[in-house]
């Protein structure tokens, strides 16, 4: 080929480099990193026989893009972790009944087995988009809530893995286009009330022509001009819910909602809502007790981002990541728009997004499910973003939409740096990512992802960093046995203190492992553990040795009754 | 290797560098560095850096002929950049594909040629392709290191991909070749303050306002100083300004700026004033020739939506007529010819574009919704109300359509059917919802039920707050109502919206002949 020496190369480089320090920087950071691997991709090897069918033919049709989400539930409550997937399908009637929703139980021995035929409806055949998991009749096993575009079901489990539609007799079937759902204890009643995010009121009469690069390609939701608004129900503890969304405020609002995730923002332990909305300002509903909710997401500057620019809320999360003991949050959004930080100061938020080390990288695709959690055990929050795109990204791919994962580091300082592309797993491929689930699959104290692409076989992200830090796993029970959705925990780590909320929500209309996960880098325990359950009940547990999992059950502490824990 | 996927380094072929006339043949050895070809800095952008400029490059053809010297390299004379268009692209418009073809065709007959390479280049981000036409700006700059265009686009380009490093790089490239293009300015100093760069952000504003005092260089100044905490220093820039425009980008910082100095009702009305949505867009007649190369059926139909919305109607026109001749039967295409003619006032030629549209596509519910809104424009709400109905049968989700069959309903005095409809209509989000209320409103009124009109009333001005129809009958309601002291109030309120006096002559008459007849 060349016969252009190396010092010529040295020379040039030097030439270029010394105007263009920051151009040689970029490259040079990102090289550096792609030879980092910190999941491998084990979707084939065990087991996870599914793939994504958007049902797409020549017209686009408005959901086919959105891809769907997934679950990562105990169903059958044999301690593992197993894994539920939302397929979407076909939106034309004569397909529609050939694609199903699958259910994948974890053997315990590193496989999965397919067993969606012997879990009664759990394949519903909806157009699939979301999934909230929740014990909602209190009976001891987990129970699914699946969004669809269409009637929506409420799969309610027998305790074996066996699942039955109840969403009419329960009240909840909406028939909008569905997108993420969360259940949550808003009113501190013991039983779950539900809440759940809709896109647009779309409808196949009238879609419309939308092009990109001469072709047919997705319309934002925009154009319909037909926001949608959220839905509210609360629990009437004997199976049923009631529609109260208009009297608790939320129907007041209109957007295209897509992430939803809940946290008690204002600190006053009512478990508050955030919604994502694409191209519609977000909103932020405060619990107001009595099941009421205000929507303050301008007051708390959480609408738009710092700029006051309405962006495409996609993905969202909550973590802690200025640990101030309260829950900071991420929304991600589309191609050319930054993510938006926002650090929580108790009544307000302030984007903090330019000082987090991810604008770079992250605007160049668009963000879908996004996972805030501490994947090498280091103690620092890290993050992890599944993109594809909405509008061709490259005509000469079998997926046009294909992009990147990114999986960033968190640094010293709480921001982020990246550690690479999804190719920070060894699986170089790419996809149209969307949903994003998480939990320790194999119970080795590394946190794993399950990431749905849309159109293809979904990643099943093995944690393998290497010289993972110490850890624990904590599982918040209530007196009655469910999981303490609602519940947050303090803990000290090294004399640092740690806040963590227990919840399935966040990313993008997927539902996660509730337990939370501590990385404690070289320290082998927290201390001055303090649980505020649902119910507002404190408690303290004192101090917990590290590397092991750990169920914190009401009422088991040390001073069940000492609300100022002293 | 595919355009798409081609790194601004390419390292699959080598390429020829023509300087003053004379091409020059370098191997993919040299391809880092024309990738990182000397950026001149934003600062001293007069004949001293070009003459910089200029050794640079010569300094790096003299190192590339001694270095390269390959007797038996196959050296391809070209930056290649391959057609996507031919490659999987069955679906791709033919007319495009054509095009881009052309544009490819020229490019290569004329590589030395930097207008050619501009050209495609062009194309490509007319059409969609950025990644091919960000290399291909590069690839024209280059060629001629001279030309703004290629640097400038390619800048904008970055942006919008997010990748703000890059385009800050190649805008800085533009201006030391242009130094006097005010929107490239603001560009700049938009895309800093996105990076938090305030003080650069500052300089680049600064600079946009030396050049003709651009508006929107002090609104980006106000909000660097509004970002730096400084809100006193952004109500001084910003005060003037909020009395010669009403953008509501402009009074929504001075609201916030006033919010932080604790002034809550000056705060109040900036909010009010700037609470419908819209960002500042400054001029950039450049964008002009860009778009000049758009080409297949839905660029061009984009094009023509987007000419219709800066009112360039007969521009639209001629663009939406000559589509119609190779494309008749595209809904996207019938409803927007009738758009343009119902805004020409040609309604005639709208309600007839629309007719035909439904013969073709009787199940598109979009045309019953338009056509329905054109005949209640011209008055044949019985015509119109049959068209709506079936609308809604079509789509029972369509908020507008919900809205529009209200109207008809309520114009034929059908007003409990009418009220439903608007109920619809605000169930479903409708973004009509300042309207619907009014019409809610009035029909309160009309049963001279004056709180329940009130309250909708006063809901237009809450979502829509200088909504001056909503204004002008919630006076009259509280006229009506004998609430006086409420109508003293609502006038005040509307004075400090900056809603022009005259609007409410005849509200003050009517009061003034009801006050007189009652005493």
């Amino acid at each position: 080929m060349s016969n252009c020496n190396v010092s010529f190369r040295s020379a040039m480089l030097m030439l270029v480099c010394l105007p263009s320090l920051l151009s040689c920087t970029v490259d040079s950071k990102t090289s550096s990193t792609q030879s980092v691997s910190w999941f491998e991709d084990r979707q084939q090897v065990l087991g996870l026989n599914f793939r994504h069918n958007s049902g797409h033919r020549k017209v686009p049709l408005l959901p086919e893009i959105n891809g769907s989400g997934a679950a990562v539930v105990d169903f059958n409550g044999d301690g593992w972790l197993d894994i539920y997937f939302v397929q979407s399908g076909s939106l034309y009637s004569e397909e529609a009944e050939e694609w199903r929703n699958q259910v994948f139980l974890n053997d315990g021995d590193g496989s999965f087995t397919n067993v969606t035929n012997s879990a009664g409806v759990a394949g519903d055949t909806g157009y699939g988009m979301g999934v909230a998991a929740g014990d909602y009749d209190n009976d001891g096993d987990v129970d699914l809530y699946v969004t669809n575009v269409g009637t929506n079901v409420l799969l309610e489990n027998d305790g074996t893995g066996k699942f039955v539609d109840v969403a009419a007799r329960a009240g909840v079937d909406d028939s909008g286009f569905g997108a993420s759902a969360s259940f949550q204890d808003f009113d501190r009643d013991g039983y779950l009330d539900l809440f759940v995010s809709n896109y647009v009121n779309w409808h196949r009469n009238s879609e419309f022509e939308c092009y990109e690069q001469g072709i047919r390609a997705y319309c934002p939701p925009v154009r319909y001009r037909a926001p949608a608004s959220n839905r509210l129900y609360r629990n009437n503890q004997d199976g049923t819910f009631s529609d109260i969304s208009d009297v608790s405020g939320i129907a007041v609002e209109f957007g295209h909602s897509f992430g939803v995730v809940t946290a008690d923002f204002n600190t006053d332990e009512l478990v508050d809502i955030f919604v994502a909305n694409d191209r519609t300002p977000n909103e932020l509903w405060i619990n107001q007790g009595n099941m009421r909710f205000a929507n303050l997401a301008d007051e708390f500057g959480a609408a738009a981002d710092g700029y006051g620019k309405v962006k495409a809320g996609m993905g969202v999360d909550v973590a802690d990541f200025d640990h101030d003991g309260d829950s900071d949050l991420l929304v991600v959004n589309l191609i050319g728009e930054t993510d938006t930080f926002f650090r929580n100061q108790n009544n307000h938020f302030v984007d903090v997004t330019s000082w987090m080390g991810t604008n770079s990288e992250s605007s160049r695709f668009t963000r879908w499910g996004a996972v805030l959690e501490d994947f090498n055990n280091d103690g620092r929050t890290d993050l992890y973003v599944a993109n594809g795109g909405v509008y061709p990204v490259d005509l000469n791919l079998s997926d046009i939409y294909a992009e990147p994962n990114l999986l960033y580091s968190g640094t010293e300082s709480g921001a982020f740096r990246l550690v690479g592309s999804s190719d920070s797993t060894d699986n170089q491929s790419k996809h149209t990512s969307r949903g994003v689930a998480v939990g320790d699959l194999n119970r080795d104290g590394g946190l794993d992802l399950v990431v749905v692409n849309r159109d293809s076989e979904p990643y099943l992200l093995m944690n393998q960093v290497q010289n993972r830090g110490n850890w624990i796993s904590l599982e918040l029970r209530e007196s009655n046995g469910r999981i303490a959705l609602g519940a947050s925990i303090t803990y000290t780590v090294n004399s640092l203190d740690r806040y963590g909320f227990v919840s399935r929500d966040g990313s993008f209309m997927s539902s996660s492992d509730p337990r939370v996960h501590v990385g404690l880098g070289e320290i082998e325990s927290i201390v001055d553990v303090r649980v505020t359950w649902p119910d507002g009940q404190q408690e303290r547990f004192g101090e917990l040795a590290g590397n092991q999992f750990v169920i914190l059950r009401q009422g088991e502490g040390l001073d069940s009754n000492d609300s100022d824990g002293n | 290797m595919a355009a798409f996927a081609m790194n601004r380094v390419s390292t699959d072929f080598s390429f020829t560098l023509c300087i003053a006339g004379e091409a020059l043949r370098c191997n993919e050895q040299m391809e880092c560095g024309l990738t990182f070809l000397p950026a001149p800095r934003i600062v001293s952008p007069k004949q001293s850096a070009r003459f910089l400029v200029v050794l640079v490059l010569a300094l790096f053809v003299g190192m590339s002929i001694v270095a390269c010297s390959s007797p038996n390299e196959n050296v391809i004379p070209f930056p290649q950049v391959e057609l996507p268009v031919l490659q999987n692209l069955d679906d791709v418009d033919p007319e495009l594909a054509e095009y881009l073809s052309i544009r490819h065709a020229s490019a290569m007959q004329y590589p030395t040629s930097a207008s050619e390479r501009g050209r495609l280049a062009m194309a490509y981000d007319a059409n969609g392709w950025y990644e091919a036409a960000i290399d291909t700006y590069d690839q024209a700059h280059t060629l001629d290191p001279f030309e703004f265009m290629w640097p400038y686009f390619a800048s904008l380009l970055e942006a919008s991909l997010g990748d703000f490093e890059s385009a800050l790089r190649s805008l800085s490239d533009a201006l030391e070749i242009d130094s006097d293009y005010v929107a490239a300015w603001l560009a700049m100093g938009t895309w800093l303050l996105q990076l938090d760069r305030f003080d650069e952000a500052t300089i680049a504003f600064e600079r946009a306002y030396a050049i003709d005092g651009n508006r929107h260089a002090i609104i980006g100044k106000a909000h660097v100083f509004l970002r730096r905490g400084d809100s006193r220093s952004a109500i001084d820039l910003l005060e003037p300004l909020s009395r010669r425009t009403l953008h509501p980008f402009v009074h929504r910082l001075l609201a916030r700026a006033f919010e932080d100095l604790g002034m809550s009702e000056e705060s109040r009305v900036s909010e009010a004033i700037g609470k419908k949505e819209g960002y500042l867009i400054w001029q950039d007649p450049l964008l002009l020739r860009r778009d000049q190369h758009i080409r297949g059926f839905g660029g061009r139909l984009s094009k023509a939506q987007r000419l219709l919305q800066a009112r360039r109607v007969e521009e639209a026109l001629v663009e939406l007529t000559a589509l119609r001749e190779t494309y008749t039967e595209r809904p996207a295409l019938v409803s927007t010819l009738a758009w343009a003619y119902s805004t020409q006032g040609n309604t005639d030629l709208a309600i007839e574009a629309l007719q035909i549209g439904i013969e073709e596509h009787p199940d598109h519910q979009p045309f019953y919704t338009q056509l329905g809104d054109l005949l209640s424009m011209t008055g044949s709400f019985d015509v119109a109300l049959g068209l709506l109905e079936k609308s809604v049968e079509l789509n029972p989700l369509d908020a507008e359509a919900h809205f529009k069959l209200g109207y008809a309903l309520m114009q034929l005095g059908a007003m409990d059917e009418a009220v439903s409809s608007f109920e619809e209509a605000l169930e479903f989000g409708s973004v009509s919802a300042p309207q619907i209320y009014i019409h809610l409103g009035t029909i309160a009124g009309y049963r001279r039920d004056w709180n329940e009109a009130i309250a909708h009333f006063k809901k237009t001005i809450d979502l829509d707050p200088r909504n001056v129809v909503g204004h002008e009958r919630l006076c009259v309601v509280y006229i009506e109502a004998g609430k006086f002291d409420e109508l003293d109030t609502a006038l005040e309120w509307a004075a400090k919206l900056a809603i022009p006096d005259e609007e409410f002559e005849f509200v003050r008459q009517y009061r003034d002949e009801v006050l007189a007849n009652s005493q």
